[in-house]
């Protein structure tokens, strides 16, 4: 990290301060804003091309560290750094700053973090996603959206998930064989193929949803 | 290979939970900078799901994807399509779903884009072959059009040559038939010139002109024969002009008439106009040769007045001798 990555006392949540001095919380303004996006590059479009794509993939590791809802630590971390930006520091590297932060308030979210039982916990306390209206819809979307598929893109993927354990292994390296590709290009393209095939039953869910309410 | 067998654990580890917090930040930076970084966290993500799903986890591994799923809707919803994936897929018999659409027979020479680069050269050889090929056809088809066409023109321009060669001999013929009649016409017309001339010549070298022959008028009586003029005509001569002296007669005009020896008319000249030539004054008399024969003859002459009316003026005798 650079002389400029934050350190982890000054990023701390300071809402007991807060409370105690009864201090407002800070919040994000446009000029704060402008500035943080001013740290990814000058030129204005490419600086919110590089937010959005940090903050999606800031996203994604907090769902990984399974601390805490993921938007909310993403918000927090981007609120802190524009604060910093905001009062004037400067920062060289916004990423290693980005992660800086981030680490922080992940540490903070796992002292929050209040364990439950897993075993008798749904599999997610969030459903913002539709729900399936039907015992079946998702699997009909799912059918719908393989269908969909070019034959060599369904192909591929059928393909890429027979067969389980030692046989799937075999199998996967057969079919790299088979199409002239190394190992990894194949996991690579099957791993895109199932990203487009899960976007489309998404909205196919999200349009059976729509369909039934 | 190793090395991408290291990311895909490194990238499980972290998933997990299994890294160190050094390793972790420099893996996170990573994740937000670098594409293929994070898209290789994607796909352990999948497999994480699919081992999820399949009960394929330690309990603590478990339990870890059970944080982050209780934690992220979308992951959530990953677990319930990863779990469709495993169980319609494997019902879904690869080679059936390949055969499930046609495809089209252009197709074929195509690559397909699960093949490798090389792979998709070895694929689109076969197309680029057909394709060489049809060009090559082309090529030659056009060449040899072309070359038709050439043949064609160049026939029809040998044909057109050849008739004009036909035609200009047919001319050339005509014109040596011409060329020949008009030599022979030529080679006549010079014959009968050559004819005419040797005619000419042979008429003149005949008749060298005309004899002429001076008579003065009779002094003594008819038939005497003693003052008679005597003429030998030259042989090969077919005229003879008698010029007869007329110097003491002033007609404009005289009539002669050639009599013989008993006075029988012979030739009569009705008009015949006196001719001055030097100090003599006479009138041309022309009679054909083979009219006198041998022996003595009389011109008889009469003046011709103004009003036609016939003088006697004299007898020109003379006689004739071979």
């Amino acid at each position: 990290m650079s002389f400029n990555d934050p350190q982890p006392n000054d990023l701390r949540d300071k809402s007991d301060a807060k409370r105690t001095h009864n201090k407002p919380k800070w919040v994000m303004t446009q000029t704060a804003f402008d500035k943080l996006l001013s740290c990814f590059s000058l030129d204005r479009d490419e600086a919110g091309r590089q937010y959005e794509r940090t903050r999606v993939r800031l996203f994604r590791v907090f769902e990984w560290s399974a601390v805490g809802p993921a938007d909310e630590l993403a918000d927090e971390t981007f609120n802190r750094v524009a604060r910093r930006i905001d009062e004037g520091q400067k920062i060289d590297n916004p990423i290693a700053y980005i992660v800086g932060v981030a680490k922080i308030v992940c540490k903070e979210a796992h002292k929050k973090h209040v364990p439950v039982s897993l075993d008798e916990a749904p599999e997610t306390r969030l459903r913002i996603t539709p729900e399936p209206v039907e015992p079946d819809v998702r699997m009909q979307c799912f059918d719908e959206c393989l269908e969909g598929l070019s034959s060599e893109r369904r192909f591929l993927i059928v393909e890429y998930y027979q067969q389980e354990r030692r046989n799937k292994i075999d199998r996967r390296l057969k079919l790299a064989e088979r199409l002239g590709i190394p190992q990894n290009a194949l996991r690579i393209r099957a791993h895109r193929i199932r990203m487009a095939l899960e976007n489309c039953i998404t909205q196919c869910l999200e349009a059976a949803a729509g369909r039934n309410e | 290979m190793a090395e991408q067998t290291n990311r895909e654990e490194l990238a499980s580890r972290y998933l997990l939970g299994g890294l160190s917090e050094n390793e972790a930040m420099t893996l996170e930076e990573q994740i937000l900078s670098d594409d293929e970084v994070f898209e290789n966290l994607e796909i352990a993500e999948d497999e994480l799901i699919d081992r999820y799903v399949r009960d394929d986890l330690s309990a603590e591994e478990r339990r870890r994807v059970r944080e982050m799923i209780f934690n992220s809707p979308r992951l959530a919803e990953r677990v319930e399509i990863g779990r469709i994936l495993t169980t319609r897929v494997p019902s879904q018999p690869a080679e059936a779903v390949r055969a499930e659409k046609k495809t089209p027979w252009w197709q074929l020479f195509l690559p397909t884009p699960q093949m490798a680069p090389a792979m998709r050269l070895v694929a689109v050889a076969p197309l680029a072959l057909l394709l060489l090929t049809s060009v090559l056809l082309v090529l030659v088809w056009t060449r040899h059009s072309a070359d038709a066409q050439r043949w064609a023109r160049a026939e029809q321009q040998l044909s057109q040559l050849q008739k004009e060669i036909a035609d200009q001999n047919a001319k050339s013929s005509g014109l040596e038939t011409a060329l020949t009649q008009t030599q022979q016409e030529k080679a006549e017309q010079e014959k009968l010139l050559a004819d005419l001339q040797r005619q000419l010549a042979e008429q003149r070298g005949r008749t060298p002109s005309i004899f002429s022959f001076f008579i003065n008028p009779g002094v003594g009586t008819r038939g005497s024969g003693d003052a008679a003029a005597s003429l030998r005509i030259p042989p090969g001569k077919d005229e003879l002009e008698l010029q007869l002296n007329v110097d003491g007669g002033d007609y404009r005009q005289y009539e002669a008439t050639l009599q013989d020896a008993d006075l029988k008319p012979i030739l009569k000249h009705p008009r015949l106009k006196p001719i001055r030539r030097g100090s003599r004054n006479f009138i041309p008399f022309k009679v054909a040769a083979r009219l006198l024969r041998q022996g003595s003859y009389y011109i008889h002459v009469d003046g011709l007045t103004d009003q036609q009316v016939r003088e006697n003026f004299n007898d020109y005798p003379f006689r004739v001798t071979k």
